[in-house]
């Protein structure tokens, strides 16, 4: 156990300069600025572009720095927080680059809405456009021409169209926007506090697979009775948090197991230890793949992957499952022309296919496709003759370009983004289904362009540096394990969700962590935040046990 | 727009800045101090951890490069992209274009008089909506075209699309998201283009007429019928009826602009015989040949061209004698202008058709004439997938028989023309120097001579012809009334051709199966009917070209309505008829 005083000795010593808070302190009032300045765009976008954004909810996004700068102070002056500040300063400044594109895009009446109301709600954007286009730019004559005198031109402001829905305060202390970041900082509170704790991380440790096994059974019975499409009542995930226990608890089991699987013949770790350490490790993947929750499934697989290889530390076992790696993915593509996925779900196969060919649509009879096909015939009321090859090919190529547009709305927005984007407020990210959560980087990419996005990318990764960095600090494989693991945890999940909507990789619907509208993956990656802070805070105070 | 956008550059230098000061921080600290306990290092060098840490700063690298490969992938679609086919096409259904159509303002487009209340296209206000208007509606359709965010632009508004959404003012594009275009100025004259549409349209058959302004050889008016109405394609059934009909069966549908011969959605559709009005062409180069003083003789059982079996007979039968050019041209007679046809050879037709642009060996697909119109704003591309006519085109290879070529003597046969290419025929008679002028359908282009057709003093005697038709000729009769007040010369025609007869569903009807059981449709034979000419007799200051399809004889059908024309065009001054 290390005491108060031994901490601060460390203080003192070694890590004198490890961390300046004047500087976190000065960067993060920087980002409440530029924060303040984005708002500002919008609302001034909005006015140009026919709707009136909630200053209300404006108000509330920039309020949350009063907590966040409470939170910094409790760490820095509570706390004597000495570990790396630079993970809570990037998580911060990730979280209000995706507060504002998350306000610009509910802001947007046309966001969200469906049917005749969407319709509508871009037909009144239209109409306030133009509008402000014949105040500004038609001769008198024209004006004239048009609306009997040159005085008689509506004024914009007397059609614009306010939000989709007027935001009382009411509304907003009862909306879940305002509770859900007070609860992931009151997560990463927890999180930090516990995670210092030396008791509660050889409890972590020991305990590794009872924590596993009675996560699993709870989550798999939330997942197989109550999810539907892979979502829980009221369109959330609550199952986020568990990513953090099988973390703690694969960290744990590799702890213990780590210098049996070194001992290899051939380059294969002895049977007796791999079998069940590997059947404990897949355990968690099965509910997400019931979820259809490929990208979780794609993140954790990475994440368990690169911990094996860091603590077992053996370049044949890296080049087996390369090889592994290689072979499945070859006789993946070598059925793809099958009449059957042989167990992989056409869900992937489309996936894989929409990756590689976005704008090409598979022939209408492949299996994985033929369903969908036919069900968007069936919503359009249309009932062609197959043995019209053209009409189908015409049908076919409509009913893709239906099923693919939300990656190729996205990829035209960052086209559209340019290097300095189309302005806040001035592109059509509405034109992106859920750009809020998983398209989000679109949305960020086609307002504030290359520059605004190279801002997030230089952020993540700060993040991954300082997150290894921690990593590399701790002395006992456990903490290293977890630092590691969280760290790659996030950093995988950005980089599959903007590789994802990029096309660097197949699109699994994943959010960008901090950025990314949604409930529970806030909390708990701010809850992974905590834990990292704690493990840096712990620092190398700890002697090595293995 | 102006202000945000500054703002939006504002906001992203300044997160630069801070990813600068984070990333920086973070890179200085990027590798920790090893433990300062000595013991504890061996240890921690020699067993797990320490080892660990080199494969994680490895894993680290390995993260770094995919936040940087990210960074590549943003970079290849905001600069590559646009170098793959299949991105360009796919981003034409981006639904971003939907929003910038709809709110943006497009240059309106005005006729020649520049007055806003005669414009084709232009916006209108109801009810507080800002919608696109086209007054002519089906009358001007063909040329005004249409625009809709799912099928797409035809006529104007896709020809000159580019031109339409240039920005107009600079005020406007710092303040607008999507400014004003630009306003386009056209030839038509919009009263006379409704006057013209109105009279071709009361026959109730398929017809077209084209009215050029001497000697500059801009469209004043164009008109096809059967139209529709440019609100058509709001109603996505209508529309993809209309759109699979002008695939299957062009002759019946409203698509095509048969003043071009090409579908308003762009693309050719279908030509047309010229009948006796290419004689026209005949007489202009028998004339230039000076070959003029030939006397035919007329059989009633008709000429028969050396080494055919078929007779080449006048309408109705009819026998002229023995008779010169002057009156074969008169009474439009064919068996002289199959003679005739046959005197000047194969090789004198060729050099001279060429002039006109005609191809002299058809292909199986039209060509379009391209590089004859002048364009002098908008994209010329564009313009000539909307409107280049397909090129008119005869046969006067080896291939040819002299049957062929007496019957293209006399506008059958292998003649495939234009109604604008008939049109242009009268323009290059009329001129003073015997020149075709490059036409267009822009307001304030010049003369552009394109090529010399026959001398000034040739084309001076074709129109004392030409003149001989409207006084004593063919179109005698249609003129009687108006002697004394309106002048012309002109050509009239009449051809047949076959066409395809149709059930009530659009499907062609068969006639019997061969004994492959392929269908033979049931055709029936259709005499179109044609009127060519300009006004007034001297000094002529408009072309036109009037077309009736199984109008029937010549005169009767097309020659009235060419009169009222001339009187429509003198109303409104591009015609003057006092002396």
């Amino acid at each position: 156990m290390v005491t108060r005083t031994e901490q601060a000795m460390g203080a003192r010593t070694a890590r004198q300069s490890r961390t300046r808070p004047s500087l976190h302190f000065f960067v993060i009032a920087a980002i409440l600025v530029m924060a303040l300045i984005g708002y500002a765009a919008v609302i001034w976008s909005g006015h140009v572009r026919g709707y009136e954004p909630s200053k209300l909810v404006a108000a509330r996004d920039l309020a949350f720095f009063v907590p966040i700068f409470a939170v910094f102070l409790w760490l820095t002056r509570k706390q004597r927080y000495r570990g790396e500040m630079v993970l809570f300063t990037a998580a911060v400044f990730l979280f209000a680059v995706g507060q504002l594109a998350q306000y610009r895009l509910f802001s947007d009446p046309e966001y969200g809405a469906r049917g005749s109301e969407r319709a509508a709600a871009r037909e009144a954007k239209a109409q306030t456009i133009r509008l402000l286009n014949i105040e500004t730019g038609y001769d008198d004559e024209k004006k004239s021409f048009m609306f009997g005198s040159e005085d008689a031109v509506p004024q914009t402001s007397a059609v614009r169209l306010p939000t989709a829905r007027k935001y009382s305060l009411i509304d907003i202390l009862k909306s879940a926007n305002t509770y859900i970041p007070l609860a992931a900082l009151f997560a990463f509170a927890v999180a930090f506090k516990l995670f210092q704790r030396e008791s509660v991380l050889l409890w972590l440790q020991r305990h590794a697979l009872v924590i596993s096994l009675t996560t699993l059974f709870p989550f798999a019975l939330l997942v197989l009775v109550f999810s539907k499409g892979g979502k829980f009542l009221g369109q959330t995930t609550p199952w986020e948090g568990v990513k953090v226990l099988f973390l703690v608890s694969f960290a744990g089991m590799l702890t213990d197991t780590y210098n049996h699987l070194r001992r290899t013949r051939w380059g294969v770790p002895p049977v007796r230890y791999l079998v069940p350490f590997a059947a404990i490790a897949v355990m968690p993947i099965v509910p997400f793949f019931a979820l259809s929750d490929f990208g979780q499934m794609l993140v954790f697989l990475g994440v368990y992957a690169l911990l094996y290889f860091v603590a077992v530390r053996k370049k044949s076992q890296v080049a087996y499952a390369i090889a592994l790696v290689a072979v499945l993915f070859a006789m993946f593509f070598a059925t793809s022309n099958a009449t059957t996925g042989f167990g992989v779900p056409g869900r992937v196969h489309f996936r894989f296919y929409q990756w590689l060919h976005t704008w090409e649509p598979p022939p209408a009879d492949t299996w994985w496709w033929k369903k969908d096909f036919e069900r968007y015939l069936e919503i359009k009321g249309l009932a062609p003759d197959p043995s019209n090859a053209g009409e189908m090919r015409r049908l076919n190529a409509e009913a893709w370009s239906d099923k693919v547009l939300q990656p190729s709305q996205g990829i035209f927005g960052v086209h559209e983004g340019g290097v300095l984007g189309e302005g806040l407020g001035l592109g059509f990210p509405e034109t992106v289904p859920v750009s809020d959560s998983d398209f989000i980087y679109s949305a960020i990419a086609e307002e504030t362009g290359l520059a605004g996005t190279l801002a997030l990318l230089g952020t993540l990764a700060a993040f991954v540096l300082a997150g290894s960095a921690i990593s590399l600090a701790t002395t006992d494989m456990f903490s290293k394990l977890l630092a590691a693991g969280l760290t790659a945890f996030i950093g995988l999940q950005a980089v599959v969700n903007m590789g994802g909507v990029l096309r660097l990789l197949p699109m699994t619907g994943i959010t960008l962590p901090f950025v990314s509208h949604g409930g529970w993956s806030l909390i708990t990656s701010f809850a992974m935040l905590g834990i990292l802070l704690a493990l840096s805070h712990r620092g190398g105070g700890q002697q090595p046990k293995t | 727009m102006l202000i945000p956008f500054i703002l939006t550059l504002i906001y992203s230098a300044v997160g630069l800045v801070i990813m600068a000061l984070v990333a920086r921080a973070a890179w200085r600290r990027r590798n920790p101090p090893a433990p300062a306990d000595d013991s504890a290092s061996r240890a921690y060098a020699e067993s797990g951890p320490g080892i660990t840490n080199r494969w994680l700063r490895g894993a680290r690298v390995l993260a770094v490069s995919a936040l940087a490969a990210v960074f590549f992938m943003h970079s290849y679609w905001l600069f590559w992209a646009d170098s793959s086919k299949q991105y360009v096409q796919a981003k034409r259904l981006d639904a971003r274009n939907r929003r910038l159509g709809e709110s943006g303002l497009k240059g309106w487009v005005l006729d020649r008089t520049g007055k806003l209340e005669n414009a084709l296209i232009r916006y209108r206000s109801t009810g507080g909506l800002i919608a696109r208007d086209y007054p002519l509606g089906p009358a001007g359709v063909h040329l005004t075209g249409y625009s809709d965010f799912v099928f797409g632009a035809g006529g104007i508004e896709h020809a000159y699309r580019d031109w339409l959404t240039e920005s107009a003012s600079i005020t406007n594009a710092l303040l607008s998201p999507i400014p004003v275009g630009k306003d386009l100025k056209v030839s038509i004259d919009s009263n006379l283009q409704r006057d013209v549409f109105n009279l071709i349209d009361g026959t109730g058959k398929p017809a077209a007429a084209v009215v050029l302004l001497l000697p500059n050889n801009e469209v004043l008016a164009m008109a096809s019928s059967p139209s529709f109405n440019p609100r058509a394609i709001t109603d996505e059934k209508t529309w993809r009826q209309m759109s699979t009909q002008a695939e299957a069966t062009p002759t019946r549908s409203p698509l095509v602009n048969r003043a071009l011969g090409t579908l308003v959605t762009g693309g050719p559709a279908f030509y047309y015989r010229p009948g006796s009005t290419f004689k026209t062409f005949v007489a202009g180069v028998a004339i230039d040949c000076g070959i003029t003083g030939e006397k035919f003789t007329c059989k009633p059982d008709g000429f028969t061209p050396p080494g055919s079996a078929r007779p080449i007979r006048d309408y109705g039968g009819e026998s002229h004698g023995t008779i010169g050019l002057d009156e074969a041209f008169k009474v439009s007679c064919n068996q002289y202008f199959a003679q005739l046809g046959l005197k000047l050879g194969r090789q004198r037709l060729a050099q001279y058709a060429e002039r006109l642009g005609f191809a002299d060996s058809p292909g199986d697909e039209p060509s379009r004439s391209l590089n004859l119109w002048q364009v002098l704003h908008g994209d010329k591309g564009d313009f000539e997938f909307i409107f280049a006519p397909p090129g008119p085109r005869m046969n006067l290879s080896p291939s040819a028989s002299s049957y062929d070529l007496a019957l293209q003597s006399i506008g059958q046969g292998f003649d495939d023309a234009t109604v604008m290419s008939m049109a242009l025929l009268a323009s290059v008679a009329a001129s003073s120097d015997g020149a075709l002028a490059a036409p267009t359908f822009e307001f304030g282009a010049t003369r552009k001579v394109v090529s010399t057709f026959i001398t000034p003093q040739s084309a001076a005697r074709l129109r004392t012809l030409m003149r001989s038709v409207v006084e004593s000729g063919t179109a005698a009769g249609a003129f009687a009334s108006r002697r004394g007040s309106v002048t012309a010369g002109g050509k009239t025609g009449t051809a047949d051709r076959d066409v395809l007869v149709y059930d009530r569903e659009g499907q062609p009807l068969v006639s019997y199966r061969d004994k492959d059981g392929d269908p033979v449709y049931k055709t029936e034979r259709w005499t179109d009917a044609w009127f060519i000419g300009y006004a007034p007799a001297e000094n002529p200051q408009i072309a036109y070209a009037v077309l009736v399809e199984n109008g029937g004889q010549g005169a009767r059908a097309t020659v009235p309505i060419a009169v009222q024309i001339i009187e429509r065009a003198a109303a409104r001054g591009y015609v003057n008829l006092k002396h």
